[in-house]
């Protein structure tokens, strides 16, 4: 697939649940699925579950969602946040970014209840891609930032 | 202080040695060249890139310049990775060829004088950063970050890199990452979606990248993510520098974005994702609008 054959995609940021699919189905055009680094829940979670649901799916990395909203291929960002607090969502790594560079561009973000995903023994190394090493073993674990949950709040919520 | 992406391609008599970049950094290997058909393959398959392809594409006009005109080859490798501009870097060529007629002796003469550019373009930026940098960087400049941390200390400056890992090839991970690690200068690793917190963190007081084309206007283009850096970089009010050369005076929307084949999203997965669209644009486009200053190659900021 192509950057031109993505037209007014929805994009999805965290861990879908049925509900959120189902919803989906009825309102999306097409979906765009990023990878969701480091743990690849896009990959491993919503892209199957979309596929399973019958909704057209298409994947990309992560770095590509700026690019996607420049070119307005995207006309509404889902993001799935895991609980709310006092100063909005918390959600998963990633989402701040995914989220803000939405409403730089003017595109709505729609926060929805995170899905159950079983991320018990995936691998969520920096360092690591789907327990694949890639650098050094000395540089594995001491230099990398660990990625954290993300508090969003009205700057991207409203 | 050292890496072998500082050059990564050489010529080696009549045979070309490209550094797989691919294998990186757990083989350091060499692919020995010696047509052009090779040289055409290695850099379709992205064993080099960036400064690569340039080395490529020169000693390939060096060893094949009986066979194919350097107008010739320069289409070729456009045909190849069409947003890079190796027309250009043919009239380069040929204007060398002018002052230097030995086109063996042009085109080391040239690269010779590139490095030198290099170091010169890195001093100017260290010039301009924070005397304590903490440097949000993606992909990979070739070793530039090493002259540009060497120029830092002479400055008595520090500076530590905290590099986005560059899906889906790993560029920052494989090639920046290592590069600096192997060089002892302090370096961070992070997925490429953890850029924003960072930044709203403070953990980051500036962004330098490379370019693999810019305009006259101050647009650039570069490796896909680099547009979400300079995005978010202006949001949180953080100084977005791009290390440029030669910048033409066009329309940057002319220039076409590679697409590379949807399989190499999943690059460096095990597994089997034919089963799944997907799509993989290799560069991105950002406006001058986003761009604090482009440092040119000629150390003019």
């Amino acid at each position: 697939m192509e950057l031109k054959d993505i037209k007014d995609a929805t994009l999805v940021w965290g861990a879908l649940s049925a509900e959120t699919v189902k919803l989906l189905k009825k309102t999306a055009r097409a979906v765009v699925v990023p990878e969701i680094r480091p743990a690849l829940v896009g990959l491993y979670h919503n892209a199957p579950l979309l596929r399973k649901a019958d909704i057209e799916v298409v994947c990309c990395c992560d770095n590509v969602v700026g690019l996607l909203f420049y070119k307005g291929k995207i006309s509404k960002t889902v993001l799935c946040y895991k609980r709310q607090v006092a100063a909005g969502v918390v959600a998963r790594a990633g989402s701040l970014y995914a989220a803000l560079l939405s409403k730089l561009h003017k595109v709505p973000v729609e926060a929805v209840l995170e899905g159950n995903v079983d991320c018990q023994g995936v691998d969520k190394d920096v360092s690591t891609l789907g327990g694949r090493r890639l650098i050094g073993e000395d540089d594995c674990t001491r230099f990398v930032i660990k990625p954290d949950d993300e508090v969003l709040g009205e700057e991207v919520l409203r | 202080m050292n890496s072998p992406l500082l050059f990564p391609v050489k010529l080696d008599g009549n045979r070309i040695l490209v550094l797989d970049e691919t294998l990186l950094p757990l083989k350091e290997e060499y692919i020995a060249l010696d047509s052009l058909d090779k040289a055409l393959w290695v850099l379709s398959q992205m064993k080099t890139r960036s400064l690569g392809q340039v080395l490529l594409f020169f000693y390939c006009c060096v060893l094949f310049e009986r066979n194919f005109s350097i107008d010739e080859i320069s289409r070729k490798f456009k045909q190849r990775r069409p947003t890079f501009d190796f027309l250009f870097l043919a009239q380069i060529l040929k204007g060398q060829m002018r002052k230097i007629p030995d086109i063996r002796e042009a085109a080391n003469s040239f690269i010779c004088a590139f490095d030198k550019l290099r170091r010169k373009r890195s001093a100017a930026l260290a010039d301009i950063l924070p005397a304590d940098a903490s440097i949000l960087t993606i992909c990979n400049v070739n070793g530039e970050l090493i002259y540009l941390y060497q120029a830092l200390t002479e400055r008595s400056k520090r500076a530590t890199f905290i590099v986005c890992e560059t899906r889906p090839y790993l560029q920052g991970v494989r090639l920046s990452f290592w590069e600096l690690r192997k060089n002892n200068i302090p370096a961070l690793l992070i997925c490429d979606n953890q850029a924003a917190l960072l930044m709203r963190r403070q953990r980051i007081n500036c962004v330098v990248t490379g370019a693999d084309r810019a305009t006259a206007k101050g647009d650039v283009i570069n490796k896909v993510g680099t547009y979400s850096l300079a995005c978010l970089a202006k949001y949180f009010n953080i100084p977005f520098y791009s290390l440029t050369q030669y910048p033409r005076d066009i329309d940057v929307e002319t220039i076409p974005i590679e697409e590379r084949p949807q399989q190499e999203a999943f690059m460096f997965l095990e597994g089997d994702y034919s089963h799944l669209d997907a799509f993989y644009p290799a560069f991105d486009i950002t406006p001058a609008g986003f761009v604090t200053k482009s440092v040119e190659l000629a150390g003019r900021n």
